[in-house]
Formats: C-alpha cells, structure tokens, sequence
C-alpha cells in the first residue's frame, strides 16, 4: 500500500545512502545500539522529512530499533525517488514520498501514514502534527509523543499549546543545541552563501552585505558573510540580538537605513514582511535580495512581481525586477530558501547531528511516556552530551573531564570567597 | 580552413549582446573608460591583436578597444573558456573573432596564428594572456617593424616575458600588468580566493566548517584561498617553501607545517603554488582515506597525476567534478576537476567586478600606449604607480567609498609608488 515512484531504483538509492551513512557517525553508531536494546518495539512512528539519504539513516535507526514506522515528504520537490525506493526495500519503512506529486496526491500520501495509528510523530514543519490535531482527532489517544525539527514548525506547536490546542508532548528538536548549533548556524551559514554564490557569482569581499535577523540562521550567515570578506550589517528587532550582534563587531541599523546601503541582503527573521515593497524601492540598482528563512513570506515578492515595469532571469535562481524608479533589484530562488534552492541542502555530516538528536528524542519520550503532560517538553541535556560526545569520538577529538574537587566545586552552594 | 567567425546565427549574437550588457551592468570601471576614450579615441590608426579567454567579460574590454578607434583581432587561446554567443556578438561590430568553445589544442594554436596575421600590415599592438602572441611576436621581430606595444596580464606569462626579454631586445614596450596592486590584490587574492571556496563547495557540496584545509603556496592566490576557507569555518594549515612567506602565513595566524605532516591529517589539499609536483607519491601514501585534492595553481601538474594513478586500482565519477581514486591500499582519494583549475572547472572563475580592475589595467595601458607611445620605455616593464593608483580610485569610487585622498587629486595620496610588497 506505498507510494513510491518505481521500486527498482532502489539499487541505486541504496548506494547513494549508505555513501551518506559514512559521513554521518553518530547516528551510525545509534543504528548499532538500538539494534541490540530495540528501544522501539511495539512503536508505530508516523514521519513527515524531506525522503533524503539522511533521513534514510534516520529511518534506518529507527527500524533498527524495532518500530514499525510510515513515512511522508514533508515537501514534495524535496523527495529523491531513488531514496524512497530503498526506504521502502532494504530499510523496511512503508514510504509514501513520489517526487514531484500534486497537492491532492500529497495529501493521500498523509492519509497513507496516518493508517499506521501512530504511537509517535515525527514531523518537519508541522504539518502532520497540525492534521492529527484537525482532521484525525481519532489518532489523538494512542500518539504518546512527537519531535519536530524546524524552528518554524516548533512556533507553530508551540502556538498550538498557548492555544490549549496540543494534545500530546512534543520535543522541539530544533531547540537542541545539537541541531541549531550545527544545523541553523553552520549548516545555514554555509549554504547560504554557497546559494548566493551559485546563483550570482558576485564578488563578496568588499560588499555591503544585510543580514535581516540575527538568530541561530542569521548569525551563522554573517559569520560566512563576513569570512568571504564581506562587511556585515544587522538589523533586528530584538534588543538582546541586535545587542550581540553590535558586540560582535558588526553594524546594527534599522532596515530603512540599511536597505539604502546594502550590496545584497538575506533574511532570516523566520517572520513575514522582513523586507517589504518600500525597503525594495529604497535600495541601490542591482541590490541582491535572498531569503533564508523556513518560508518565502519574508521578503514582498508578490508586490514586486505585481509592480515591476521588466522582468529578466540572468541566470537560473536569479532574476532582475525594474522598478518604477528606473533601478532593478535582483531577486533570487523567488524569494524560497536560497541555500536549498540554488545550492544543495545540508551536508550529511550536518544532518547526523540533528537526526541523531532526534532519534534519542523518540527513545526518550517512549521512557517518560507515563510522566511527561502534553505540551512542550524541554530538551534534556542528556540528549545533547550524548550527540555531542559521539561528535566529538567521531572527530578523534578528547577533552577534559570534571575533577572530584570541580565537581563538588560547581554543585555546593556553601562553597564560597 | 579558416577559424574566423562569420555570419553568425542571428539568435546567437543576440544572446551574446544580452550577456554582454549583464558583464557591462557589473564592469562600471571598464564602462567609464570606454565612455572617456570613445571621445579621445587614442586607439584611431592601430590594429590591436588579443589573445584572451573569450568570456563576456573579455568582450567588454573588445568593445572598448574598438570604441577607442582600434581595428580588433581576438582569439581566446583556450579549448573551452570561448563563449559563441560573445563570439557572435563581437563578429557583427566588425571584430575578427577566430576560434569557438571546443577546440583541440592543435586549433587553438592555429586559431591564435591566424588573429596574429588577421591584419596584412601586421598589428599595431598586443593584448596577451599567456604571452602566446608575445612569443610569436617575439620570434618574428625583424618582420613587425610597425608594432608599437605588447601588455601581458598573467602571472604565468609575465615570468616567461620577462625570460624573453632576458635574451631578446624588444624595440618596444612590453607591459606586465600582473604586478600591481589592484591586480593581485583584487584578481589573485579576493577574486580567485572566492571562487576556488565556490568551486569546491559546487564540486563537493562539502560541509567545510571544521575541516583540516591544507593550502599548498601563500602567494597571492594561495593568500586568498586560506582566508576564505578560514571565513568558511575551516582550521588552515599552510605548506610553503620560503621563509618570507611563511613568515607570512605564521604571523596572519595560519598554522605553518611542511606537507609531509599536514598530508596525515588533512580533510582537503589545495595547491596554488604555480610550480609543478607539489603533491607527489610520499604526500599520496600518507593522506587519509577520503582526503579531497585540488589545485587552483596555474600549473595542472602541482598535484602530480601519474604518481596517483600508480597507486589507483580503479576510479569512479561521484559527482560532476569529483573522481573518486580507490587506491591499492583500500583507500580512496577524491580528486576535483583532474587536478586542473578548479575555480574555472566547478565554478565559474572570477567574478565580473574582479575582472573589471584587471581589465581595467589591461586597457588603461594600451590606451596609453596608443595615446603616448613615449610613456613607457621598450623592453620589458611594469605598470607604473600612478596607473594602479588611478584604477584603485576609479574602483572606489564606482563602490561609493570615500577616503581621505578621495578630494585629492590623483597621485597625491601618500605612499604612492611605495606599496609594491604588499
Ligand atoms: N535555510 C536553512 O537551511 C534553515 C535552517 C534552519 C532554520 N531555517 C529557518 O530560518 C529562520 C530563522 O531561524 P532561526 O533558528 O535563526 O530563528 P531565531 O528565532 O533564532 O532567529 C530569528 C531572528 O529574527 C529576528 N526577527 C524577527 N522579525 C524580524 C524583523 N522583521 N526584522 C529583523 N529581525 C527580525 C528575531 O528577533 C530573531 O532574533 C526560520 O524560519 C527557520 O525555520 C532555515
């Protein structure tokens, strides 16, 4: 009863994801411990990733460790077939992920995870948690828990839960140390401009380049920015971030007043309208406007493919608009995420820290099952060690331990001047 | 036959005007020229001879060769690099355009042998990349009475002119536009420093942050290439042979090592020495297993292929640029772009800006020469300060920058003429 493309691809998707597991240690390592405590039997996960050969890992860490598990394509032009193919054959998940699909076959594809009833929710995005909790009110009673991964999909369940909406605990995988650190801020930071550089091939050294939020994305992407030789310019509308970002050496301004100065500009504010139609018309003629953020709400595309007097692509993912004002203003991927549209998505070696952290999110919410309330539940610290440590054996790098003094040092509050 | 582009496709040379007007759009400082000496035009009565990679790119400088009065010749002296369209486009303004993209390297020579004579009374003057034209000149001098000036732009073929000139007397100015400020420092250092991350990135789509990078050489392109990758995220380890710039490296915070112990941990190698076997069989045996090798060096012989392929049982192609050698040992080696330029091969080589400055050097001497041919001596030269400062001020200008010569006239700034060892 799966969806997938065409089952014999998955000679060929079978190398391509065991090529990625080499990359990808510690989740690696997972696959080999959970096969010997099988932490999930008895567990029907139902998942909704984008179907890469990372995920596969995942998939295979999973199922490794007894769960019976469905999975979806969070995004359909994400999915790769070949993947899916051997998902469905060697990993032993039921897949329903076709690249390419329509809206209604998509939704058919949810259905088909649902029918797993589910124990467990993985998500990306909120999606399946936001069906279930709508459409599937049936499945609620059996789900003992979900993660999700973006920090857009954690704002929207976390809004469901000041809403009372949530009825299940969910582990925001995104708020990991372990997933942003590496995910948000290095992985973002790099493909990012890795996608500027693809779709452009501007010089970066000696720009003015706007960075539009400075969260774990946008800190990561001036890091790079500034790397590449670039002078980096923040705007923010929170005082603490926009704070750092001044402490860390870099130009803090409002966006009417960077809009005048940029080269090129990215936002990744998570938040819609960072850049609107009047900041567009303020900048300098073939400013580079991008966004980075999980949505393509962050920069007024529509307005502007509704204003333009010309538009031109100059390349692919690259498309010069001419204003009313005579300048043009060079927009790219449409204004979808620049690093996954005109570059790749995140190295393997970046995914295995996330999915890693993910994977002990589900062992962990079937151990506390009996005590954790519906809502968010905080990441416990020991899910980040554990990923971090393997990271770290992975790198064959060592580090110091806490001494018995130290320790005693840190914990007892007598001790003092 | 003949490699002399004619009548061209009309869709073509429609796609290379588009292209040329994009490249235009990001060369404000060729743009400039070219609108000062369309008025003056110094060039009237010469017949001018370029040898450069047909880019669009190029084909704004060709465009401001013609706007100052000269009659153009144009090869690009590469197998792939020319690009039809631009070829077409340049054709219909009435340039000779000999040569196309795919082309052996017997035709590349003859395609440059024909630009060379394209003019019965021989020509005027010579745009060079590579010194291939200056060397044909240089063998023939006693019959090209009537040329007046050469410019090189490579650092490759400013060493091999100033060789030629060791031996021959060239009875006019030869000029070197390689050595100057604005050249190394935007081309060699920040141009092909971004483009050689770029086309590693492209190639591998490697994670970088953490990596072990190994740059082989810490000239100007190697310079570049170890901030970048340290911008990137990456732990730099230098490997080069002179104290100085070593040195250098050491005092810019890079970690100094010979190859022989950077070799046992790196995650990637990139040579940019311009020298041949850096990399050779005792680097190769000591690698780690899954190490990336590239080069972004002149030379395609820095990483020396005949002693990796002695050691490969069988190779296989992982990604477009990307061949993987399993080695005799069960380790394997993943080699980008065959060891050729990578910058040029995954990526797409310099940006357009960056070649606004170089070409900016380039034309601003031969209009020189044109103008007032007594402004450099014959024989073998350098571009003199007042040049570089000129082009640095038109390129802060066209970026907005002001600074506190910016009122100054130009050549007043202090410390002109004395900044060559930057
Ligand atoms: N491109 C990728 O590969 C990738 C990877 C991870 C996350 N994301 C997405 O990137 C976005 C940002 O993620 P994050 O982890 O950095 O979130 P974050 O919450 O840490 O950072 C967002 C920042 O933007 C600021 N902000 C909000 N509205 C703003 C505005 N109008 N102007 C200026 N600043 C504003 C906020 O104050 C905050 O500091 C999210 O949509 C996330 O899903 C993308």
């Amino acid at each position: 009863m799966s969806m997938v493309r065409d089952l014999s691809l998955a000679d060929v998707g079978q190398l391509k994801v065991d090529f990625a597991a080499r990359r990808m240690p510690v989740l690696s390592a997972l696959v080999e411990r959970f096969s010997e405590s099988k932490p999930f039997i008895g567990q029907r996960i139902a998942a909704c990733l984008h179907v890469t050969t990372e995920t596969a890992n995942m998939c295979r860490a999973l199922v490794a460790g007894g769960a019976e598990l469905a999975l979806c394509a969070s995004n359909p032009l994400s999915t790769k077939d070949d993947v899916a193919a051997t998902i469905q054959r060697d990993i032993g998940a039921e897949v329903f992920a076709i690249y390419g699909c329509d809206r209604e076959t998509f939704y058919q594809q949810v259905q088909g995870v649902l029918a797993i009833r589910p124990t467990i929710v993985v998500d990306d995005g909120a999606d399946l948690t936001t069906t279930i909790h709508n459409d599937y009110p049936q499945l609620l009673d059996e789900i003992i828990g979900g993660t999700e991964v973006t920090s857009t999909g954690v704002l929207r369940i976390r809004n469901m839960a000041t809403d009372g909406a949530l009825r299940y605990p969910v582990l925001p995988t995104n708020d990991a140390a372990t997933k942003h650190l590496f995910d948000n801020r290095y992985g973002t930071g790099q493909n990012t401009i890795d996608g500027i550089l693809r779709a452009t091939n501007v010089l970066l050294a000696g720009s003015v380049f706007v960075v539009v939020g400075y969260g774990w994305c946008g800190r990561g992407v001036a890091m790079r920015a500034r790397g590449m030789g670039a002078k980096v310019v923040v705007t923010e509308v929170d005082p603490i971030r926009a704070l750092e970002a001044k402490l860390d050496g870099l130009d803090v301004m409002t966006m009417d007043q960077a809009a005048a100065v940029g080269d090129i500009f990215v936002t990744v504010t998570g938040n819609r309208d960072a850049i609107t139609y009047a900041h567009l018309q303020q900048m300098k003629d073939g400013a580079v406007v991008c966004n980075s953020g999980h949505f393509d709400v962050e920069i007024a595309v529509s307005e502007l493919q509704a204003n333009a007097t010309a538009r031109r692509e100059l390349r692919p993912n690259c498309v010069e608009y001419k204003l009313s004002n005579g300048r043009g203003v060079i927009l790219l991927a449409e204004g979808r995420l620049v690093g996954q549209s005109a570059a790749e998505a995140h190295p393997a070696e970046v995914m295995d820290m996330t999915f890693a952290t993910q994977a002990l999110g589900v062992q962990y919410l079937i151990e506390n099952a009996a005590r954790l309330e519906p809502g968010i539940v905080p990441i416990p610290r020991s899910i980040e060690n554990d990923v971090a440590s393997a990271k770290l054996r992975a790198y064959g790098i060592q580090i110091d331990e806490l001494s018995a003094g130290q320790q005693q040092y840190l914990t007892d509050w007598r001790v003092g001047t | 036959m003949s490699w002399l582009v004619s009548d061209p496709d009309e869709d073509l040379v429609q796609r290379g005007r588009a292209a040329l007007a994009l490249a235009r759009s990001q060369m404000p400082l060729l743009d400039g020229i070219q609108r000062e000496a369309a008025e003056s035009r110094p060039l009237a009565g010469h017949r001018l001879v370029g040898c450069v990679h047909l880019t669009k790119e190029t084909g704004v400088l060709v465009q401001l060769l013609v706007a100052s009065g000269a009659e153009v010749a144009w090869t690009g002296g590469d197998e792939v690099s020319t690009q039809d369209e631009v070829a077409a486009a340049l054709a219909v303004e009435g340039v000779r355009v000999f040569g196309r993209r795919g082309m052996t390297t017997a035709e590349v020579g003859e395609a440059a042998a024909e630009a060379f004579g394209a003019f019965s009374d021989g020509p005027t003057m010579i745009l060079d990349n590579g010194a291939h034209l200056i060397e044909m000149a240089a063998a023939s001098l006693d019959r090209h009475p009537q040329l007046r000036g050469a410019t090189e732009k490579t650092s490759e073929g400013s060493r091999r002119v100033r060789e030629l000139g060791a031996t021959i007397d060239f009875p006019f100015p030869v000029v070197s536009v390689n050595d100057v400020v604005t050249k190394w420092e935007v081309d060699n250092t920040y141009g092909t420093g971004q483009s050689t991350l770029d086309g590693i990135l492209r190639a591998t789509g490697m994670f970088l942050a953490g990596k072990r990078f190994v740059v082989c050489g810490f000239g100007h392109v190697g310079r570049g290439v170890a901030l970048r990758a340290r911008g990137m995220g990456a732990r730099v380890v230098v490997v080069c042979r002179s104290a100085k710039t070593a040195v250098r490296a050491r005092l810019a915070g890079f970690e100094v090592l010979p190859l022989e112990s950077a070799a046992r941990t790196a995650d990637i190698v990139c040579t940019a020495t311009g020298r041949p076997d850096v990399v050779t069989a005792e680097h190769l045996d000591l690698l780690p297993s899954g190490a990336v090798l590239c080069n972004t060096g002149h030379s395609t012989a820095e990483i020396n292929l005949a002693d990796l392929q002695a050691r490969t049982v069988s190779t296989e192609q992982v990604r477009p640029h990307v061949r993987r050698h399993r080695l005799d040992d069960g380790r394997y080696l993943d080699l980008l772009s065959g060891g050729g330029l990578v910058n040029l091969d995954a990526a797409e080589g310099n940006p357009s800006e960056v070649m606004d400055v170089t070409f900016a050097n380039q034309a601003l001497v031969t209009l020189g020469l044109g103008g007032r041919p007594d402004r450099y001596a014959a024989g073998v030269q350098d571009v003199d300060a007042a040049q570089d400062e000129d082009v640095a001020r038109r390129k802060l200008a066209a970026m907005g920058v002001r600074f506190d010569g910016s009122d100054q006239p130009a050549g007043t700034t202090r410390g002109v003429g004395e900044d060559k060892s930057a």
